[in-house]
């Protein structure tokens, strides 16, 4: 990974951060947020491989944590680990299959839901899994999956400019 | 030119460092608080200028669509709020006489004023958790203004949370809606000792949970909840909200029952700091 693709990764890290804490935070249409940090995660894992996958994703959880969370790494770990699998699952799938992006997203934010759930919640005997389910995890799937349909289509143009820009610019130094 | 170094490490084992990063990151964190300091104090002091000003952006854009909807409804409620305020003002100034009557007796009695006014600091709330699972926000003070962790935060007459992380410019403040967040609460007449639980299924209903009243105690349906003398973190006497729904638990020793909060937690912008803390009383080492 060259150091222009790690500020790419940071620049976009930050924008969708911002975005998510501020702007859909004061448009709670539904009191739900959707997850741009594990759009840009789950995406560039699965167009770019693993490894940029599991960077992003560790970038963004340390993110979170930093900010809000009084334990470091929890929700580190829950990304890297989303970013790494999609990273696992573009190795297997086409990418240019046309649902593709949206089975992704409603899995990888599933899983990312079921981790906090689990840590978070169900460890301190909260056992009412059906009522998370419907009230807190399926609408942030739902709207989650409503951005990436937008955002998707987005991040993978972001991406083939930015791999033109490398390329073009690596000619540059021979 | 080619420079390909011969060291090289598969992914997946890069991956299974991280892992074992974040672990180690976990149990440290959770053990010392001090650990994450340092970064959550580099990356705010970086984030926060930018976060303000697209919060700003938002605010605005809300404001112009919330504007334009909100117009008839609040010509109305004005013409309403005037009456209401000119009913207050004639309230208010007899409160005025009854309370330096009530002072004087006070005195008389030498006791100290039990709530006094607490001091406080405005602040705004500059971003919001992502995520949906916890309800904590982030506010423009931080220790450099004199904020520090423990410190209540209120809005609108009522108790939102309490800090509990402070950085130069920022501090988080985790609220009580937040689910496992529990404050000792009371009767504000009765003085009936009950415990209020956020709760994060029940808030989706603009609830919280009040629990552990004593059967017999004089603990009603819309009595106005208090943070309780006995909170370890609370500073007493601070609105809470009203109780509701009350029954008789299982155990034929309690009741239990919802409270509905005075603060509107979806449309909160700026809070009050209480820069005052709780005097615990600890033993000092």
């Amino acid at each position: 990974m060259t150091w222009k693709r790690v500020l790419f990764y940071l620049a976009l890290i930050v924008a969708a951060f911002m975005v998510q804490n501020n702007v859909f935070a004061v448009f709670t249409l539904i009191d739900t947020v959707p997850n741009l940090l594990l759009i840009v995660t789950f995406t560039f894992g699965f167009l770019r491989g693993k490894g940029d996958g599991m960077f992003i994703g560790f970038l963004c959880g340390l993110l979170v944590d930093s900010f809000f969370g009084e334990i470091l790494g929890f929700h580190a770990l829950a990304y890297m680990a989303i970013g790494y699998g999609n990273g696992l699952l573009g190795q297997v799938f086409y990418t240019e299959f046309l649902n593709m992006p949206v089975a992704l997203c409603i899995l990888s934010d599933f899983l990312y839901n079921l981790f906090i759930y689990f840590f978070g919640f169900l460890m301190r005997g909260q056992l009412n899994f059906p009522a998370y389910l419907w009230k807190v995890i399926l609408p942030e799937i739902v709207y989650t999956v409503l951005v990436t349909l937008v955002l998707y289509r987005f991040l993978r143009f972001l991406n083939v400019k930015f791999a033109q820009f490398e390329k073009r610019s690596a000619k540059k130094f021979v | 030119m080619k420079r390909k170094s011969h060291f090289h490490i598969e992914t997946k084992h890069v991956f299974f460092m991280l892992v074992v990063a974040c672990l180690i990151l976990i149990i440290v964190s959770s053990v010392s608080s001090s650990v994450n300091n340092a970064l959550r104090n580099g990356i705010n002091t970086v984030l926060m200028p930018m976060q303000k000003g697209l919060n700003r952006v938002g605010s605005y854009v809300s404001a112009q669509v919330q504007e334009m909807t909100e117009l008839d409804q609040v010509r109305e409620e004005n013409a309403r709020l005037s009456q209401e305020v000119a009913q207050l003002r004639e309230d208010n100034t007899r409160y005025q006489l009854e309370r330096a009557e009530l002072e004087e007796y006070r005195e008389l009695l030498d006791m100290k004023e039990q709530y006094p006014d607490y001091e406080t600091t405005g602040a705004h709330i500059i971003s919001k958790n992502s995520g949906n699972w916890y309800q904590t926000f982030k506010i423009d003070k931080g220790s450099a203004d004199g904020i520090q962790v423990d410190m209540n935060v209120v809005a609108d007459g009522g108790l939102v949370g309490i800090v509990t992380s402070v950085e130069t410019h920022t501090a988080t403040v985790s609220t009580i809606i937040d689910d496992g967040r529990s404050v000792s609460s009371m009767a504000l007449i009765s003085q009936a000792p009950c415990i209020v639980t956020g709760d994060l299924l029940l808030y989706e209903e603009g609830r919280l949970l009040l629990q552990y009243v004593d059967k017999n105690d004089d603990l009603e349906d819309n009595y106005k909840i208090v943070t309780s003398n006995t909170s370890s973190e609370y500073l007493p006497g601070i609105l809470i909200g009203y109780a509701a729904e009350l029954e008789v638990d299982s155990n034929n020793l309690t009741k239990s029952g919802y409270l509905i909060p005075v603060v509107d937690f979806s449309h909160l912008d700026s809070v009050l700091v209480i820069t005052t803390l709780k005097e615990t009383g600890e033993a000092i080492p």
